[in-house]
């Protein structure tokens, strides 16, 4: 009868009181019941717990629910970001992926540049002497420089094709993925692919221009930023950092369109 | 009843699922206050709860094609709960989030307290439904939405394991930890219970027994 405080089997109580235990601990816990005020009144309170739950009054609608238009069904609101977004995405891999294996800003001659391990260096330099390692990317890019800078437009249009090339190998994505990348980059590769140009074309204005890198490599080893890289480069991180920002501002345009 | 109901609602599920907005609607006005309820004891908070509760519904709108069958208001709440564990575990990852400014705006209305004729419903319109409010913050998630779902709102054992995608034993079990805790949540302030039922949370505590 008068049982210690260890051996009130409260945990049971609980489970007793939503019906969750099996016919062999209903009894055990009955047979407790019967002869243990304490947990009888616990048992109980813990129905009056239940029932004062049950009676807390309904909180007053701040507004109705109800949606005022049919906003477009399913995936059509979030076509355009997920579009951009993945377009991004795919951009700043292949941008990473550059740099990685042509760093930009080279400091020195062939025996550095052979060396994978000097990532300080990098840069046009780098890239003709690695030329014969590199592939077609960075000969399609090297033609493309050595262009005149009448066809400053075409030579962009080869940047952008050989990226195109370069993205679709590195991230295997569906054709799909491709084409959706190919506006977004060739609109904003003939800005970006100009100004390296420029500088090919009129070396005083940048002190250690990217051809005449290759060159005269000690002439460029003063350490800036790295601006010098390849009008591909750059143009691969123009581009992604543009469908990025365009992908987060219509994002966020179709979101408040869809709450509103 | 409910059989009926469940008829009803699928019905303008189906009309919804045509574009018949005005059918979708009839849900939104069946459920929204359950809904909202739900969000709101789950966040404490009524901006957040709104928000929740209005993206929720958009979403269902967006995703009628993946209600399958059986209870729409499950399928709704289900959505809710969802999101409101979304915003819990942003919550915790911002932890200037105070809790206890968000109780102060529990919109438990004191009219209700003039109107209310039973001493337990006018003590619940007052400080004890805060009280009983801020316990269910303090309960786990988890246990939380199935107090919530089962004593507050009254669902099925069922239907709150199709709500939280589990099975009957889960919700039981989740239930009794998060009543138990609740009853001793209480037991902290009895002088708020009624006296009618101030007895059974004041005595019968473990120094008194044996």
């Amino acid at each position: 009868m008068s049982t210690p405080a260890d051996e009130h089997p409260d945990a049971l109580l609980a489970d007793y009181s939503v019906d969750g235990l099996p016919t062999a601990q209903v009894l055990l816990v009955e047979r407790h019941l019967a002869t243990c005020p304490r947990c009888r009144t616990r048992l109980e309170s813990l129905r009056t717990t239940a029932v004062l739950l049950r009676s807390l009054p309904e909180p007053s609608l701040p507004r109705s629910f109800t949606l005022r238009h049919a906003a477009p069904r399913s995936r059509r609101p979030l076509a355009l970001p997920v579009s951009l977004l993945s377009a991004a995405a795919v951009l700043l891999l292949a941008f990473g992926l550059s740099l990685a294996v042509y760093p930009p800003r080279t400091t020195v001659t062939a025996s550095t540049a052979s060396r994978p391990a000097a990532v300080a260096a990098g840069g046009t330099a780098s890239k003709a002497a690695a030329a014969p390692t590199a592939g077609p990317a960075s000969a399609a890019l090297a033609a493309a420089q050595n262009r005149d800078q009448s066809s400053a437009a075409a030579s962009s249009q080869a940047g952008a094709t050989s990226a195109a090339a370069s993205m679709s190998q590195a991230s295997q994505q569906e054709g799909s993925g491709t084409s959706a990348l190919r506006r977004p980059f060739a609109a904003a590769a003939p800005s970006s692919a100009r100004p390296p140009g420029q500088a090919s074309e009129a070396p005083p204005r940048v002190p250690g221009p990217t051809n005449e890198a290759a060159q005269q490599a000690p002439s460029a080893t003063a350490a800036g930023p790295s601006i010098h890289m390849s009008p591909l480069q750059l143009g691969l991180g123009i581009a992604g950092v543009a469908c990025l920002l365009a992908g987060v501002g219509s994002l966020a345009l179709a979101r408040r369109r869809s709450a509103g | 009843m409910q059989q009926v109901g469940s008829d009803v609602d699928e019905l303008s599920v189906a009309r919804a699922r045509r574009g018949d907005l005005p059918a979708f609607n009839t849900l939104v006005e069946r459920y929204q206050q359950t809904l909202y309820a739900v969000a709101l004891r789950m966040l404490a908070d009524p901006h957040a709860a709104a928000d929740v509760t209005q993206e929720s519904i958009l979403a269902a709108w967006q995703h009628l094609a993946d209600f399958r069958s059986g209870s729409v208001r499950a399928w709704l709440t289900r959505i809710v709960v969802n999101r409101c564990y979304d915003a819990l575990r942003s919550r915790q990852r911002r932890p200037e989030y105070s809790f206890d400014a968000l109780l102060d705006a529990q919109p438990q209305s004191e009219a209700l307290a003039g109107q209310a004729p039973d001493p337990l419903q006018a003590a619940l319109a007052g400080e004890l439904g805060r009280h009983l409010t801020a316990g269910l913050t303090q309960l786990p998630p988890d246990q939380r939405a199935v107090v919530i779902l089962c004593d507050v709102q009254g669902f099925s054992y069922g239907e709150a394991a199709e709500v939280e995608g589990s099975n009957v034993g889960t919700i039981k079990s989740r239930l009794s930890r998060g009543r138990a805790k609740l009853r001793d949540w209480l037991s902290t302030r009895p002088e708020l219970l009624p006296v009618t039922v101030r007895s059974l949370y004041g005595r019968g505590d473990d120094e008194h027994a044996g």
